[in-house]
């Protein structure tokens, strides 16, 4: 403030009942001053830099909308013991999995190339133990076969045997020397 | 968001002043009323701004710093006076405080935008040059604009706040003792030696201002 500012009232000054007369003159040449015209964009930049300084969206600074006290209380009341609880449910789950022992894998289908590849092996033992059998059988009928003629050859009577030929067939020692090589 | 529990008095302010009622919405958390409460008042204040420190952007600058006063302030508003004395106060301050910022700067050497007569560009200046250059011919207005816009530049700070008050905001004395911190003799004293000064800068343009 000036000196002049603060001093004492004028006499003179006094006497005007409002400031248009305190002026005089200079009141009505003041008029020529011209008003100034703001864009319509200096509303939103003035709203938007007063939101921004007051750190939000209008509102949202306002404590009447913050809980009160009261509940805020309240809430950290209910908000301790349900975040022990979801804790210990979280904490069983993870202990629970670590101790279990694994489960065999099922197997719940076969797929379907491996089913056919097993049913054509299958396929197959089976016939070779049908050729197993039928060679069996064959082998068995051979050797029936076999004795007959044997016990037929049994059977017949037999011819009268030289003297110089053994039983058995088979020439003797002399006659072995004396055959020629 | 539900409004506040009035009382009859903020009733009855709210009735008899539209920026009282739209600042009582604001009060309540209201953001659309802030958005008219700006629409209504940043012309107004950067006229007053304007005229005050010479400088547009300066003035448009010190018009939003008021509306963030009052924004921060509204959960404390009561409309024990009227809307526009409280904002005129609240412009006052934000003046004052540039001014104490300039001046601080002036101290260190810093350059400094404020009014003309903070600048060294005295009434008596301009006096001496608009009666050393008395217009022959009838001087257009947009000279006399130039002129008047020099010589509110030369008051003192509180002489030229109490006059741009008075002028653009018809604001009676009362109206601007209580924006200004101020007797209403001190502001009758302002006014008065305001006219004189302006008197003088003014004299050779009387009777051509108005036209």
């Amino acid at each position: 403030m000036t000196g002049a500012d603060s001093s004492l009232p004028d006499p003179d000054a006094d006497a005007a009942r409002s400031p248009a007369e305190a002026l005089g003159p200079a009141w009505e040449m003041l008029d020529v001053l011209p008003r100034a015209e703001t864009p319509p964009s200096m509303t939103a930049s003035t709203i938007a830099m007063v939101a921004a300084s007051a750190a939000g969206p209008l509102g949202s600074s306002d404590p009447r909308n913050r809980p009160a006290a009261g509940q805020r209380i309240s809430m950290i009341h209910w908000a301790l013991p349900a975040a022990a609880v979801i804790g210990a449910l979280v904490g069983g789950l993870i202990l629970g999995r670590m101790t279990a022992p694994t489960p065999e894998p099922r197997v719940w289908t076969v797929p379907s190339d491996r089913a056919d590849v097993r049913s054509e092996i299958m396929e197959r033992i089976e016939r070779l133990e049908r050729l197993e059998e039928r060679d069996k059988t064959q082998q068995r009928e051979r050797i029936e076969q076999w004795r007959r003629r044997e016990q037929q050859r049994r059977d017949q009577p037999r011819e009268p045997v030289s003297p110089s030929q053994p039983e058995n067939g088979r020439p003797s020692p002399a006659e072995n020397r004396a055959a020629p090589r | 968001m539900l409004p506040m529990k009035r009382s009859s008095a903020e009733m009855t302010a709210a009735a008899a002043d539209p920026s009282t009622a739209l600042m009582l919405r604001v009060r309540d958390g209201d953001a659309e009323a802030f958005e008219e409460l700006v629409s209504l008042w940043q012309d107004r204040l950067v006229t007053l701004f304007r005229h005050h420190m010479g400088d547009h952007s300066t003035a448009e600058d010190l018009a939003q710093e008021v509306f963030l006063r009052v924004y921060r302030a509204r959960e404390s508003y009561r409309p024990t006076a009227k809307f526009t004395t409280w904002i005129h106060t609240i412009a006052n301050n934000v003046a004052s405080d540039l001014r104490q910022r300039s001046y601080r700067r002036r101290e260190h050497g810093l350059p400094m935008s404020v009014s003309a007569s903070s600048s060294g560009i005295g009434l008596e200046q301009i006096a001496v040059a608009a009666s050393g250059q008395r217009p022959s011919r009838q001087a257009d207005r947009g000279e006399i604009q130039d002129v008047v816009q020099r010589a509110i530049a030369g008051l003192g700070d509180n002489q030229r706040m109490a006059v741009l008050l008075a002028k653009f905001e018809q604001c009676s004395y009362e109206e601007i003792a209580e924006a200004m911190q101020l007797s209403v003799p001190a502001v009758k004293s302002l006014l008065f030696r305001a006219r004189d000064q302006l008197r003088a800068a003014l004299e050779p343009y009387a009777g051509e201002g108005s036209t």
